[in-house]
C-alpha cells in the first residue's frame, strides 16, 4: 500500500504526466467549445429566416433560368450550335422548386446523432495520452536509474512492476471516467442549450455507455501494452519502436504477403482489422480470391466483432505483460 | 558465519551474445565484522561492483553463500533490506524531481517517517537545494543525495560504492566525518573507493579483490604489515650502489635501484644484507623497513592479477 502511494505520487509528480495531461485538457476543451460555439439551437426566428434566404436564393435561381433559356433560344435563333452550351432544344432544367428552406439553417448539434462520433475523439486522445505516459511511467524510470534506486528499497520486483501497473490502470480509470463524465455533461449541455438533444430514450444512453466501456477497455489494454514493452526495453522510445514495428509488419509485411499468397480473408492477420472492428463494432472482410480465374461468384465476407478484437488485442496485451514480468524477475539490473 | 556481512565462494559470470563469457566472481569471500568501517577495494573490473550488486538484489550469483544481518539473501532480502542502506556506483534519479520529492517518494515506498526526509538532508548539507530540480545538481551534491537516500532507513549496515566521486576536498572532508559519526554510532560501513588515503585513515579492515577474487583481508594495520615485512630501504656511498645491487641481486634478493638507495625485497631477515655487503667490504649507511601505505599494498598486490594469491591476513 505504500508503495501504492509513492506510485501514485511519482506518477502526478512527474512533468510528462503533467504536459500529457495538459495538453489532452486543452485538445478535448477545444473540440468541445468548437462543437458548442458552431452550433445554433433551430428556433423559429432561424427557420424564417432560413425561410427568407430560401425564397430569395429560389426567385435569383428562377431569374437565372429565365436569362439562360431566352439566351440559347436567341443562339438558336440566330443559327448557332447552343449544344456547346446548353441542353438541344433549350430544356434547361429550373431548379429554383428544389431549393429547401433547411439548406440555409445553421448548423445545430444533435446530442443523439453526435456524441457517438465525440467519444470516439475523446477516447482517441485520452488513448493516446495514456499509452504515452503509461511507456514513460515505467521506460523513464528505468533509462534514469531511478528503478534501481527503488528496488535497493523494494526488492521484489514483481511486486514493484505489478504495483506500478495496477496504479497507472486505476489512475487512467479514474481519470477517464471522471473526464468521461466532464465530456457527456458537457455535450449534454450543448445539446440542451445550444443544438438539440435528439430522442435520448434509455437505449440510448446504454449505447453511448457500451460505447465507452469499450473505448475504457481499449485505452486500458493500449496502457497495459505500451506499459509492458518500454518496461522489456528499459526507455520509453521502446514502446513507441514497437508500435512503428508492429505497424510496419502488420500493415505492410503482412499485408503484402496475405495478397501476394492469395490468401482467402488476409486482412484477418492485419492488426488494423481487429482495431476498425473495435471502433466500428464489427468489420466485413470480403474474399476478394474465392473466385476461379475471372468467373463470377457470389461474393464471400468475413465479419470481425469487436468480440474477435478483445481476444486477439487483450491476448496481446496479456503476452507482453509476462514477458515483462518474467524480464523483470531474471535480469540483471546493470 | 558470524559477521555482520559474510560472503562465500561467490560466483558470477556474465553471458553476452557480443561480450562472450566473462567471469565477474570467481569464489569470492568475505566478512566484516559488526560495528567495523571496512574497505572494499579493487582495481576497475575487479568484481566489487558487481558483488554489492548481487548483495542488494540487483544481480542474480551463479553460486555461493551470503548473508547480511544474520539472513542468508538472496532470499530474505526483503526482510533485511530495511536495515540496509546502499549507494551502488554513480547515483541516479529521476532528473526532473526535487532532492526533497526523491528523497520523500523512496521514504513513503519504505515506510520511513516524512521528516526523515530533512533530517537526512541537513545531515548531508543539502537543506538549502532541497527544493531545486536533480538534474541541476552538481555530481557532489547528486552524490550527496544518494548518501541522504541510504540513510533514510537510518541503516544497521551501510554499502557505498564510491561515496566520494564528484566530491570536491572539503566535500570529502565533510564525508569522511559523517562517515565517522555514523561509524562511531554503531553503524557497519562497506566503503568501496579508490580514495586510498581516505580508506587508509577511515577504515578498520579491508578486503581487497583481483580478477574476482579475494587478494588479502584483515584489518588495515595486518595488511600494511604483512606486506611491508620485507621490503627494506638500503644506503651506501652512491659509487658503492650499482655493485651492491649486482651482488645482493646474484645472492637472490630483489633489488630496485633508485638515484640515492637500493630497496631489496625477498630476504629472510635484514642482517643478511649487512652480513653480504659486509664481507666485500660495503658498509650499509641506512638499513629501514620501507614505510609503505595502503596504495602501494593495493598496487603490489593487484598489479598482476593472475599471480596475486589468497591471503587472509589473522585476526
Amino acid at each position: 500500500m505504500r508503495l501504492a502511494q509513492a506510485e501514485l505520487r511519482r506518477l502526478f509528480l512527474r512533468r510528462f504526466t503533467r504536459w500529457m495531461l495538459l495538453i489532452a485538457v486543452l485538445v478535448l476543451s477545444g473540440v468541445a467549445v468548437t462543437a458548442a460555439v458552431s452550433s445554433t439551437p433551430n428556433t423559429p426566428q432561424t427557420q424564417a429566416a432560413a425561410q427568407v434566404q430560401a425564397e430569395q436564393q429560389a426567385r435569383e435561381m428562377a431569374e437565372q433560368h429565365r436569362r439562360d433559356v431566352a439566351e440559347c433560344e436567341a443562339a438558336r435563333a440566330r443559327g448557332e450550335d447552343v449544344t456547346q452550351s446548353w441542353p438541344p432544344d433549350c430544356d434547361i432544367y429550373d431548379y429554383s422548386g428544389e431549393v429547401q428552406a433547411s439548406w440555409f439553417l445553421p448548423y445545430e448539434f444533435v446530442f443523439r446523432q453526435e456524441f457517438g462520433s465525440y467519444l470516439a475523439v475523446f477516447f482517441g486522445v485520452l488513448t493516446l495520452v495514456a499509452f504515452l505516459v503509461g511507456a514513460s511511467f515505467v521506460g523513464a524510470e528505468w533509462s534514469s536509474g531511478a528503478m534501481t534506486n527503488l528496488l535497493l528499497w523494494q526488492p521484489r520486483r514483481l511486486r514493484v512492476l505489478f504495483t506500478k501497473l495496477g496504479v497507472l490502470l486505476a489512475a487512467m480509470t479514474t481519470l477517464t471516467l471522471a473526464s468521461g463524465a466532464l465530456w457527456t455533461a458537457g455535450f449534454w449541455l450543448v445539446g440542451r442549450f445550444g443544438g438539440r438533444l435528439g430522442e435520448l430514450t434509455p437505449g440510448a444512453w446504454r449505447s453511448f455507455g457500451l460505447d465507452g466501456l469499450r473505448g475504457l477497455t481499449f485505452l486500458l489494454l493500449v496502457t497495459v501494452a505500451s506499459f509492458a514493452i518500454a518496461s522489456i526495453g528499459r526507455h520509453t522510445a521502446a514502446a513507441l519502436g514497437a508500435v512503428v514495428g508492429l505497424g510496419m509488419i502488420s500493415e505492410v509485411g503482412v499485408r503484402i504477403l496475405v495478397e501476394s499468397l492469395e490468401t482467402p480473408f488476409g486482412e484477418r492477420y492485419v492488426l488494423s482489422s481487429y482495431l476498425l472492428a473495435w471502433v466500428q463494432k464489427s468489420y466485413t472482410i470480403v474474399d476478394y480470391f474465392g473466385c476461379p480465374d475471372g468467373a463470377a461468384c457470389p461474393e464471400r465476407t468475413l465479419v470481425l466483432t469487436w468480440h474477435d478484437s478483445l481476444l486477439v488485442l487483450g491476448v496481446g496485451a496479456g503476452l507482453t505483460v509476462l514477458a515483462a514480468a518474467l524480464s523483470m524477475r531474471r535480469r540483471d539490473v546493470a | 558465519m558470524t559477521g555482520v556481512l559474510e560472503i562465500t565462494d561467490l560466483r558470477k559470470t556474465y553471458r553476452s551474445r557480443r561480450r562472450g563469457r566473462r567471469q565477474a566472481l570467481d569464489g569470492f569471500s568475505m566478512s566484516v565484522e559488526p560495528g567495523q568501517v571496512h574497505g572494499f577495494l579493487g582495481p576497475n573490473g575487479s568484481g566489487k561492483t558487481t558483488t554489492l550488486r548481487i548483495l542488494l538484489g540487483l544481480v542474480a550469483a551463479d553460486s555461493g553463500e551470503m548473508t547480511v544481518l544474520g539472513e542468508r539473501l538472496p532470499d530474505a532480502l526483503p526482510q533485511v533490506i530495511g536495515r540496509v542502506g546502499a549507494l551502488v556506483e554513480s547515483p541516479q534519479f529521476f532528473p526532473n524531481f526535487t532532492g526533497r520529492q526523491t528523497l520523500s517518494l523512496l521514504a513513503t515506498a519504505g515506510g520511513v517517517p516524512a521528516r526523515r526526509v530533512d533530517d537526512v538532508l541537513e545531515l548531508v548539507g543539502l537543506a538549502d537545494r532541497a527544493g531545486d530540480r536533480v538534474k541541476g545538481y552538481s555530481l557532489g551534491m547528486r552524490q550527496r543525495l544518494a548518501v541522504a537516500s541510504t540513510l533514510l532507513k537510518q541503516p544497521q549496515v551501510l554499502i557505498l560504492d564510491e561515496p566520494a566521486n564528484g566530491l570536491d576536498p572539503s566535500g570529502i572532508r565533510q564525508m569522511r566525518e559523517l562517515m565517522r559519526s555514523l561509524a562511531g554510532a554503531g553503524m557497519t560501513i562497506v566503503l568501496s573507493s579508490h580514495i586510498l588515503g581516505e580508506v587508509q585513515q577511515l577504515c578498520d579492515s579491508v578486503t581487497i579483490i583481483a580478477a574476482g577474487r579475494r587478494v588479502v583481508s584483515g584489518t588495515v594495520a595486518q595488511v600494511l604489515a604483512a606486506n611491508t615485512a620485507d621490503a627494506l630501504r638500503v644506503r651506501l656511498a652512491r659509487e658503492e650502489l650499482p655493485g651492491a645491487a649486482a651482488l645482493l641481486t646474484a645472492a637472490g634478493a630483489v633489488v630496485n635501484s633508485y638515484h640515492d638507495h637500493l630497496v631489496v625485497t625477498g630476504i629472510t631477515t635484514p642482517e643478511w644484507i649487512t652480513r653480504t655487503l659486509a664481507e666485500r667490504q660495503m658498509y650499509v649507511s641506512e638499513l629501514t623497513p620501507l614505510p609503505v601505505d595502503l596504495e602501494s599494498v593495493f598496487l603490489q598486490l593487484t598489479g598482476d592479477p593472475a599471480t596475486a594469491s589468497t591471503t587472509e591476513v589473522s585476526q
